[in-house]
């Protein structure tokens, strides 16, 4: 019998809300979204968790400003999240040296599993959940074993995209999981295009981008 | 501690399994050598979260498992002692025991890609309660 899942159950017992960062093609901009969400929740005085559940590709990291190798996690009735700009962060880039870190199927459920079953949030009013492109192990595992759980979908306004996010969307609608935004970046209708983003990573929490998905977000979170 | 966090993941699937029994008369757990845990913390954090719990604890068993990994490419088999790994490997894989993936190749071809047989984490084996 695999002791997990209860444990899990208990350590996201004290968090309020869940929000599953979503997007069904790669590179729209979903990590960043992750990433200003939770320090935008944090400026407001808000207690929020980033979890980066791209287990085989961790990024989020490089937007919250914390060097890996630097790290050293503390124990405290599991393992305590790393504080960054406001953030209590975990994710598995802590346990790799930012290595490759090639995993399938049952590998991939597992290694969420554990980040889940070890990790001490203590009492959030947010945990933000970065998740790999599409509809596949890491994204199926979550949605499986989130309790309280709101989608936040990403997506562009390119036709690959938006055809993709509509799937994802009916997906979302079948499984019962709210839809709490739906964003199209790089787009009027939602986020522009803002073509000097990649040189402002590093300093994400003072740029435009930031400030809009915070706006986005604050309009939809019904609290 | 870590330990107390797995501990409790097991009182937890205990008691969620069996309602609400008075005793724990026998447990065993398997320990896979990957993850290194010390049988003795589990042990400790069983006994007092169980008992904490108005639940009496007979006999705990802890049956540590070899590690066993298959390369998905070669085929090849092999094992792992992970008190040979470098400490803060060792304390890695003693976390996310998948992080085993980005340090070690399969010794035959290379590969990354293998799967862990056995020997990876924590499980109840058996249990009885009264």
């Amino acid at each position: 019998m695999d002791p997990r899942v209860h444990g899990i159950r208990r350590m996201l017992s004290g968090i309020r809300r869940i929000w599953v960062v979503l997007s069904p093609k790669g590179g729209v901009g979903k990590t960043l979204v992750s990433v200003c969400t939770a320090i935008g929740l944090a400026r407001e005085g808000r207690t929020v968790g980033l979890l980066d559940a791209d287990v085989t590709n961790p990024t989020a990291h490089i937007p919250l400003g914390v060097d890996p190798r630097g790290v050293e996690l503390r124990e405290e009735e599991g393992v305590v999240p790393v504080r960054a700009k406001g953030v209590l962060f975990m994710s598995p880039v802590f346990f790799t040296e930012d290595r490759a870190l090639p995993l399938r199927g049952w590998e991939i459920s597992s290694i969420l599993r554990e980040l889940l079953a070890i990790t001490n949030w203590g009492r959030l009013d947010c945990l933000v959940v970065d998740t790999p492109p599409g509809l596949a192990d890491e994204t199926l595992e979550l949605l499986l074993l989130l309790p309280r759980k709101e989608a936040i979908l990403v997506s562009t306004p390119s036709p690959m995209a938006s055809t993709s996010a509509r799937r994802m969307e009916e997906f979302l609608r079948d499984e019962g999981i709210p839809l709490l935004a739906h964003i199209e970046n790089m787009s009027p209708r939602g986020i522009p295009y803002y073509p000097n983003l990649d040189a402002e990573i590093g300093h994400i929490e003072g740029t435009e981008f930031c400030r809009k998905v915070s706006e986005i977000i604050r309009s939809v979170q019904n609290d | 501690m870590h330990e107390w966090a797995l501990a409790n993941a097991i009182v937890d699937a205990l008691l969620a399994h069996a309602g609400e029994p008075r005793e724990v008369k026998f447990l065993e757990i398997r320990l896979g050598k990957l993850q290194s845990v010390a049988p003795e913390d589990i042990e400790f954090w069983l006994r007092q979260l169980l008992e904490e719990r108005g639940v009496k604890v007979g006999e705990v068993k802890f049956v540590q498992e070899e590690v066993v990994l298959r390369c998905r490419r070669c085929g090849h088999e092999w094992s792992l002692d992970p008190s040979e790994a470098p400490e803060t490997v060792r304390e890695y894989m003693h976390f996310v025991p998948e992080a085993v993936h980005a340090f070690y190749r399969c010794p035959r071809c290379g590969s990354h890609d293998y799967e862990v047989v056995r020997g990876r984490g924590v499980y109840i084996g058996k249990v009885v309660f009264r």
